[in-house]
Protein backbone atom coordinates (compact mmCIF):
# COMPACT_ATOMS: atom_id res chain seq x y z
CA UNK A 1 0.00 0.00 0.00
CA UNK A 2 2.89 2.35 0.83
CA UNK A 3 4.52 1.80 -2.53
CA UNK A 4 1.22 2.47 -4.25
CA UNK A 5 0.97 5.79 -2.51
CA UNK A 6 4.48 6.58 -3.63
CA UNK A 7 3.66 5.57 -7.21
CA UNK A 8 0.52 7.71 -7.14
CA UNK A 9 2.49 10.72 -6.01
CA UNK A 10 5.08 10.06 -8.72
CA UNK A 11 2.38 9.69 -11.38
CA UNK A 12 0.50 12.82 -10.39
CA UNK A 13 3.58 14.97 -9.95
CA UNK A 14 5.02 13.89 -13.30
CA UNK A 15 1.81 14.94 -15.04
CA UNK A 16 1.88 18.23 -13.15
CA UNK A 17 5.51 18.65 -14.15
CA UNK A 18 4.61 18.00 -17.80
CA UNK A 19 1.95 20.71 -17.52
CA UNK A 20 4.52 23.13 -16.11
CA UNK A 21 6.98 22.30 -18.89
CA UNK A 22 4.38 22.81 -21.61
CA UNK A 23 3.45 26.10 -20.01
CA UNK A 24 7.10 27.21 -19.89
CA UNK A 25 7.75 26.10 -23.46
CA UNK A 26 4.66 27.97 -24.59
CA UNK A 27 5.72 31.12 -22.79
CA UNK A 28 9.18 31.03 -24.35
CA UNK A 29 7.84 30.19 -27.80
CA UNK A 30 5.34 32.99 -27.63
CA UNK A 31 8.01 35.57 -27.01
CA UNK A 32 10.28 34.39 -29.78
CA UNK A 33 7.47 34.21 -32.30
CA UNK A 34 7.32 37.24 -34.59
CA UNK A 35 4.29 38.49 -36.43
CA UNK A 36 4.32 39.84 -39.95
CA UNK A 37 2.06 42.85 -40.10
CA UNK A 38 1.17 45.78 -37.87
CA UNK A 39 -2.52 46.55 -38.17
CA UNK A 40 -3.71 49.93 -36.98
CA UNK A 41 -7.37 50.63 -36.36
CA UNK A 42 -8.89 53.98 -35.51
CA UNK A 43 -12.29 54.00 -33.86
CA UNK A 44 -12.70 50.33 -34.75
CA UNK A 45 -12.06 50.92 -38.45
CA UNK A 46 -9.04 49.90 -40.43
CA UNK A 47 -6.54 52.74 -40.64
CA UNK A 48 -3.23 51.29 -41.86
CA UNK A 49 -1.22 48.09 -42.29
CA UNK A 50 2.55 48.12 -42.13
CA UNK A 51 5.12 45.34 -42.46
CA UNK A 52 6.79 44.59 -39.13
CA UNK A 53 10.08 43.85 -40.84
CA UNK A 54 10.56 47.40 -42.08
CA UNK A 55 11.44 50.31 -39.82
CA UNK A 56 8.79 53.00 -40.12
CA UNK A 57 7.03 55.86 -38.41
CA UNK A 58 3.33 56.56 -38.64
CA UNK A 59 1.53 59.60 -37.35
CA UNK A 60 -2.00 58.47 -36.53
CA UNK A 61 -4.16 61.57 -37.02
CA UNK A 62 -1.95 63.49 -34.61
CA UNK A 63 -3.21 61.25 -31.78
CA UNK A 64 -0.17 59.06 -31.40
CA UNK A 65 3.07 58.34 -33.13
CA UNK A 66 3.65 54.70 -33.99
CA UNK A 67 7.21 53.54 -34.54
CA UNK A 68 8.43 50.24 -35.93
CA UNK A 69 12.03 49.43 -35.14
CA UNK A 70 13.95 46.15 -35.35
CA UNK A 71 10.80 44.12 -35.86
CA UNK A 72 9.02 45.64 -32.88
CA UNK A 73 6.20 48.15 -32.80
CA UNK A 74 5.62 50.72 -30.10
CA UNK A 75 3.91 54.03 -29.53
CA UNK A 76 6.54 56.73 -29.15
CA UNK A 77 4.30 59.70 -28.45
CA UNK A 78 0.68 60.27 -27.63
CA UNK A 79 -1.37 63.35 -26.95
CA UNK A 80 -3.41 61.76 -24.20
CA UNK A 81 -2.86 62.51 -20.54
CA UNK A 82 -2.17 59.07 -19.07
CA UNK A 83 0.41 57.89 -21.65
CA UNK A 84 -0.42 54.23 -21.06
CA UNK A 85 0.22 53.29 -24.68
CA UNK A 86 3.59 54.99 -24.63
CA UNK A 87 4.62 53.04 -21.54
CA UNK A 88 3.48 49.73 -23.05
CA UNK A 89 6.45 47.55 -23.94
CA UNK A 90 7.17 47.06 -27.67
CA UNK A 91 5.08 44.33 -29.28
CA UNK A 92 6.06 41.78 -31.91
CA UNK A 93 4.17 38.50 -31.34
CA UNK A 94 1.00 37.76 -33.33
CA UNK A 95 -2.05 38.81 -31.36
CA UNK A 96 -0.31 41.37 -29.16
CA UNK A 97 -2.04 44.74 -28.99
CA UNK A 98 -1.31 48.26 -27.81
CA UNK A 99 -4.43 50.28 -27.24
CA UNK A 100 -4.83 54.00 -26.77
CA UNK A 101 -8.30 54.36 -25.32
CA UNK A 102 -8.67 58.16 -25.45
CA UNK A 103 -7.64 58.18 -29.11
CA UNK A 104 -9.57 54.94 -29.85
CA UNK A 105 -6.45 53.65 -31.55
CA UNK A 106 -5.51 49.97 -31.54
CA UNK A 107 -2.21 48.64 -32.81
CA UNK A 108 -2.29 44.89 -33.35
CA UNK A 109 0.30 42.44 -34.64
CA UNK A 110 -1.03 39.90 -37.11
CA UNK A 111 0.31 37.32 -39.50
CA UNK A 112 1.90 33.96 -38.97
CA UNK A 113 0.11 31.33 -36.95
CA UNK A 114 -1.95 32.97 -34.25
CA UNK A 115 -0.39 31.60 -31.11
CA UNK A 116 -1.84 33.97 -28.59
CA UNK A 117 -5.17 32.79 -27.28
CA UNK B 1 -20.37 -13.45 -11.57
CA UNK B 2 -23.64 -14.77 -12.90
CA UNK B 3 -24.73 -13.39 -16.24
CA UNK B 4 -28.00 -11.96 -14.99
CA UNK B 5 -26.28 -10.26 -12.09
CA UNK B 6 -23.71 -8.79 -14.45
CA UNK B 7 -26.41 -7.46 -16.77
CA UNK B 8 -28.30 -5.96 -13.86
CA UNK B 9 -25.19 -4.33 -12.46
CA UNK B 10 -24.27 -2.93 -15.90
CA UNK B 11 -27.74 -1.46 -16.32
CA UNK B 12 -27.56 0.06 -12.87
CA UNK B 13 -24.17 1.60 -13.53
CA UNK B 14 -25.29 3.06 -16.87
CA UNK B 15 -28.35 4.56 -15.21
CA UNK B 16 -26.39 6.12 -12.34
CA UNK B 17 -23.79 7.28 -14.82
CA UNK B 18 -26.41 9.04 -16.88
CA UNK B 19 -28.00 10.70 -13.86
CA UNK B 20 -24.56 11.98 -12.81
CA UNK B 21 -23.99 13.35 -16.32
CA UNK B 22 -27.29 15.15 -16.08
CA UNK B 23 -26.56 16.58 -12.64
CA UNK B 24 -23.27 17.91 -13.92
CA UNK B 25 -24.98 19.37 -16.93
CA UNK B 26 -27.02 21.47 -14.51
CA UNK B 27 -24.01 22.84 -12.62
CA UNK B 28 -22.50 25.83 -14.44
CA UNK B 29 -18.80 25.14 -13.91
CA UNK B 30 -18.00 27.44 -16.80
CA UNK B 31 -19.00 30.40 -14.65
CA UNK B 32 -15.95 29.70 -12.48
CA UNK B 33 -13.88 31.22 -15.25
CA UNK B 34 -12.36 28.12 -16.81
CA UNK B 35 -14.44 27.15 -19.84
CA UNK B 36 -15.15 23.48 -20.39
CA UNK B 37 -14.14 22.33 -16.93
CA UNK B 38 -16.19 19.81 -14.99
CA UNK B 39 -15.56 17.12 -12.41
CA UNK B 40 -16.72 14.28 -14.63
CA UNK B 41 -18.57 12.46 -11.86
CA UNK B 42 -19.95 10.02 -14.40
CA UNK B 43 -16.49 8.56 -14.64
CA UNK B 44 -16.94 7.16 -11.13
CA UNK B 45 -19.44 4.74 -12.68
CA UNK B 46 -17.12 3.81 -15.50
CA UNK B 47 -14.40 3.14 -12.96
CA UNK B 48 -16.78 1.18 -10.78
CA UNK B 49 -17.53 -1.00 -13.81
CA UNK B 50 -13.82 -1.42 -14.42
CA UNK B 51 -13.11 -2.46 -10.84
CA UNK B 52 -16.21 -4.57 -10.24
CA UNK B 53 -16.54 -6.20 -13.67
CA UNK B 54 -13.71 -5.60 -16.10
CA UNK B 55 -12.36 -3.60 -19.05
CA UNK B 56 -14.98 -4.70 -21.58
CA UNK B 57 -17.86 -3.80 -19.27
CA UNK B 58 -16.25 -0.47 -18.40
CA UNK B 59 -16.00 0.30 -22.12
CA UNK B 60 -19.65 -0.66 -22.52
CA UNK B 61 -20.76 1.66 -19.71
CA UNK B 62 -18.60 4.45 -21.09
CA UNK B 63 -19.97 4.09 -24.63
CA UNK B 64 -23.54 3.92 -23.38
CA UNK B 65 -23.00 7.07 -21.33
CA UNK B 66 -21.49 8.98 -24.26
CA UNK B 67 -24.18 7.82 -26.66
CA UNK B 68 -27.00 8.69 -24.24
CA UNK B 69 -25.54 12.13 -23.62
CA UNK B 70 -25.42 12.71 -27.33
CA UNK B 71 -29.07 11.74 -27.70
CA UNK B 72 -30.24 13.89 -24.82
CA UNK B 73 -27.96 16.92 -24.86
CA UNK B 74 -27.79 16.66 -28.63
CA UNK B 75 -24.51 18.08 -29.77
CA UNK B 76 -22.44 16.13 -32.25
CA UNK B 77 -19.23 18.00 -31.47
CA UNK B 78 -19.83 17.29 -27.80
CA UNK B 79 -20.20 13.64 -28.75
CA UNK B 80 -16.85 13.66 -30.53
CA UNK B 81 -15.17 15.38 -27.59
CA UNK B 82 -16.60 12.86 -25.15
CA UNK B 83 -15.65 9.94 -27.35
CA UNK B 84 -12.02 11.03 -27.67
CA UNK B 85 -11.69 11.92 -24.01
CA UNK B 86 -13.52 8.81 -22.86
CA UNK B 87 -11.52 6.44 -25.05
CA UNK B 88 -8.16 7.90 -24.05
CA UNK B 89 -8.91 8.01 -20.34
CA UNK B 90 -10.38 4.50 -20.27
CA UNK B 91 -7.40 3.07 -22.15
CA UNK B 92 -5.05 4.68 -19.65
CA UNK B 93 -7.11 3.47 -16.70
CA UNK B 94 -7.08 -0.11 -17.97
CA UNK B 95 -3.32 0.01 -18.46
CA UNK B 96 -2.55 1.58 -15.10
CA UNK B 97 -4.91 -0.74 -13.26
CA UNK B 98 -3.40 -3.77 -14.95
CA UNK B 99 0.06 -2.71 -13.83
CA UNK B 100 -1.19 -3.04 -10.26
CA UNK B 101 1.08 -0.28 -9.09
CA UNK B 102 -1.38 2.51 -8.55
CA UNK B 103 -4.32 3.18 -6.26
CA UNK B 104 -7.73 4.26 -7.62
CA UNK B 105 -6.93 7.87 -6.74
CA UNK B 106 -3.74 7.93 -8.79
CA UNK B 107 -5.34 6.11 -11.71
CA UNK B 108 -8.35 8.39 -11.69
CA UNK B 109 -6.21 11.55 -11.55
CA UNK B 110 -4.14 10.41 -14.53
CA UNK B 111 -7.32 9.44 -16.38
CA UNK B 112 -8.77 12.89 -15.78
CA UNK B 113 -5.70 14.48 -17.32
CA UNK B 114 -5.85 12.03 -20.25
CA UNK B 115 -9.52 12.79 -20.78
CA UNK B 116 -8.80 16.49 -21.16
CA UNK B 117 -5.88 15.75 -23.50
CA UNK B 118 -8.16 13.76 -25.78
CA UNK B 119 -10.76 16.52 -25.80
CA UNK B 120 -8.22 19.19 -26.54
CA UNK B 121 -6.81 17.10 -29.37
CA UNK B 122 -10.24 16.84 -30.98
CA UNK B 123 -10.80 20.56 -30.46
CA UNK B 124 -7.45 21.35 -32.10
CA UNK B 125 -8.29 19.15 -35.09
CA UNK B 126 -11.87 20.44 -35.44
CA UNK B 127 -11.00 24.12 -35.17
CA UNK B 128 -7.63 23.70 -36.87
CA UNK B 129 -5.92 25.87 -34.26
CA UNK B 130 -2.55 25.00 -32.81
CA UNK B 131 -3.11 27.89 -30.39
CA UNK B 132 -5.17 25.60 -28.20
CA UNK B 133 -1.99 23.99 -26.89
CA UNK B 134 -1.65 26.95 -24.61
CA UNK B 135 -4.67 25.67 -22.80
CA UNK B 136 -3.17 22.23 -22.22
CA UNK B 137 -1.37 22.95 -18.91
CA UNK B 138 -4.60 24.31 -17.40
CA UNK B 139 -6.55 21.32 -18.64
CA UNK B 140 -3.95 18.84 -17.36
CA UNK B 141 -3.99 20.32 -13.87
CA UNK B 142 -7.78 20.57 -13.75
CA UNK B 143 -8.02 16.99 -15.01
CA UNK B 144 -5.68 15.82 -12.25
CA UNK B 145 -7.70 17.59 -9.57
CA UNK B 146 -11.07 16.44 -10.85
CA UNK B 147 -9.77 12.91 -11.35
CA UNK B 148 -8.39 12.78 -7.83
CA UNK B 149 -11.81 13.78 -6.47
CA UNK B 150 -13.41 10.97 -8.48
CA UNK B 151 -10.76 8.56 -7.26
CA UNK B 152 -11.52 9.39 -3.64
CA UNK B 153 -15.22 8.85 -4.29
CA UNK B 154 -14.44 5.53 -5.97
CA UNK B 155 -12.29 4.39 -3.05
CA UNK B 156 -15.11 5.16 -0.64
CA UNK B 157 -17.57 3.40 -2.92
CA UNK B 158 -15.45 0.27 -3.34
CA UNK B 159 -14.78 -0.12 0.38
CA UNK B 160 -18.53 -0.01 1.02
CA UNK B 161 -19.27 -2.44 -1.79
CA UNK B 162 -16.68 -4.89 -0.48
CA UNK B 163 -18.53 -4.92 2.80
CA UNK B 164 -21.81 -5.75 1.08
CA UNK B 165 -23.02 -9.13 -0.03
CA UNK B 166 -23.02 -10.61 -3.47
CA UNK B 167 -19.76 -9.02 -4.46
CA UNK B 168 -17.71 -12.03 -3.46
CA UNK B 169 -15.72 -12.09 -6.68
CA UNK B 170 -14.84 -8.44 -6.50
CA UNK B 171 -11.13 -8.20 -6.53
CA UNK B 172 -9.46 -6.10 -3.90
CA UNK B 173 -8.63 -2.66 -5.17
Amino acid sequence: MRSRLRNDILLISSIALAAALIFAAGAIFRHTKKGETVEVTLGGEHYASLPLSQDAELDIEGLCLLKIENGEAYVAEAVCRNQICVRHRPISAPGEVIICLPGRVAVRISGGPDFVV
Amino acid sequence: MKKTRRIALLGLLVAVCFVLSYIEFLIPFTSLGVPGIKIGLANVCVMAALWLLGPVDAAAVNLARIFLSWLVFGSFTGFLYSLAGGALSLALMILLKKSGRFSPVGISAAAGAAHNCGQLFVAAVLTNTAALWYYLPVLLLCGLAAGAVNGIILTALLSRLHRGEGTDNVEKS
